[in-house]
């Protein structure tokens, strides 16, 4: 038993998740509900193209090869489907990271967005920045970027911990515009009082279905939600001693 | 040729590692579960030498930054990383030194860190504040009585109202609260399984055009 319902659960995630791509590719795209710290995104990269100003995108302490892999990869995809308009606009953002590990995929995310325009040699390879891996290290290293350099706005996607509290403070000192989405409860209770667009939990992983809205990610969002319904339906059943 | 180098064979092994590492996890099978370890073992490995990657990152994203402004912090950076650098080569390198490397982190890296973290409940309490005069709302209104229960209860308040305030918020921490959190964690849950499904199924693919 122990060993089938994890089998049970992957073949029920798949199965609206392909129903869904498949349907989306077909034209039917399911609706989506407005999230605004993703809506947002798109319009303050303009912003911030015609301030000349980029925007800082905080990637959280998320390893490649840990329990927060996923949500680093939630991020970096946001993040890739804003890379072409940021590279198309001359304003490519600052991407501060907690964990070496990211560092090769978030640079890449750069370096082919400059490769597609054509011209690889215009990709800066500070850009993206390792800042350090300690929750503290990282937080103090943002809000430096935040309080002493040119920044138009801060979009924070990833996993952290209370420490970004520090981050968005920094910003909120120079009345930087910010969203934020992150999966750690400790951090939601610290980015909650924030002024900012705030994504709690699983919002984070609509985010590129938000920017991008490619089949693929509807699809997911989709399935997300089949499973959600399972899930409640079965705590009723179990509250009411039926199961 | 470029689409292969490029898009089917990072696809290839990523999805087949993926898979092979699931599988290990799923199915009793010692082929698998050899199989699924020694791949985290390289897994490890590669991320040991990612650390490389990041502290050269650093020294180059600020020996660029030593000719702006804000250039002498750049430069004591600089200064530290190579200093932790050294001490800890030596320290490894010759026993004898172990106690430099250990001193460095103990009384010079620790209490720096344990400052930055120790700023976090003053910047959290200025954000309450900011909080509560810009955004008049219901849900600010709930945080505050939570906010309110929860430090109420953890402060050592006198007995008869101690009590009474404990109670409360051992209520607020295992119903309300602990009922939110299975939600948030539930729907984390949800949005890592189908991210990875995406990876496992190529639907995803960070690591190739």
């Amino acid at each position: 038993m122990t060993l089938v319902l994890p089998w049970l659960l992957i073949v029920i995630a798949i199965l609206p998740l392909l129903w869904t791509v498949i349907r989306a590719r077909r034209g039917r795209t399911p609706s989506l509900r407005s999230l605004p710290a993703f809506d947002e995104l798109p319009a303050q990269l303009g912003h911030s193209a015609e301030s000349g100003a980029p925007l800082l995108f905080t990637l959280g302490l998320g390893a490649v090869g840990g329990d927060r892999t996923l949500t680093s990869i939630a991020a970096l995809e946001t993040m890739d489907e804003l890379a072409d308009a940021a590279v198309a606009y001359g304003t490519p953002p600052v991407v501060a990271v907690g964990d070496p590990t990211l560092l090769p995929l978030a640079e890449d995310v750069f370096r082919r967005a400059w490769t597609q325009r054509g011209t690889p040699e215009r990709y800066d390879p500070s850009t993206v920045r390792f800042i350090g891996v300690q929750p503290a290290v990282y937080a103090a290293g943002v809000a430096d970027i935040l309080g002493h350099e040119r920044i138009h706005g801060h979009v924070l996607i990833g996993s952290l911990d209370e420490e970004a509290a520090l981050t968005t403070h920094a910003a909120e000192g120079r009345g930087i515009p910010q969203s934020v989405a992150a999966d750690r409860l400790s951090a939601l209770g610290a980015l909650y009082p924030a002024d900012a667009h705030l994504a709690v939990g699983e919002e984070l992983y609509a985010g590129p279905a938000r920017v991008a809205g490619l089949p693929r990610y509807l699809g997911s969002l989709r399935a997300q939600d089949v499973l959600r319904l399972l899930i409640v339906a079965l705590i009723f059943l179990k509250a009411l001693g039926v199961w | 040729m470029d689409r292969l180098m490029k898009r089917i064979l990072p696809a290839s092994v990523a999805m087949g590692a993926g898979v092979l590492v699931l599988l290990g996890y799923l199915l009793p099978n010692p082929l698998l579960t050899t199989v699924q370890g020694e791949l985290i073992r390289w897994a490890i490995i590669v991320a040991a030498f990612a650390f490389i990657l990041g502290f050269f990152n650093i020294l180059r994203v600020h020996l660029g930054r030593s000719r702006k402004s804000g250039r002498i912090y750049s430069l004591m950076l600089v200064l530290s990383a190579l200093g932790s650098l050294g001490l800890t080569t030596v320290a490894l390198l010759l026993p004898p030194f172990r106690v430099l490397g250990d001193w460095w982190f103990r009384y010079v890296l620790s209490p720096l860190q344990a400052t930055v973290a120790g700023l976090v409940a003053f910047v959290l309490v200025v954000a309450l504040f900011r909080l509560v005069r810009h955004r008049r709302e219901a849900g600010v209104l709930i945080f505050l009585i939570a906010a309110l229960i929860v430090l109420l209860g953890t402060l050592p308040v006198p007995a008869l109202l101690g009590d009474r305030v404990v109670a409360l918020r051992t209520w607020w921490m295992s119903v309300p609260a602990m009922a939110g959190m299975r939600g948030l964690l539930i729907g984390v849950g949800l949005g890592t399984l189908l991210i990875g499904l995406r990876v496992l199924i190529g639907a995803d693919r960070p690591y190739s055009d």
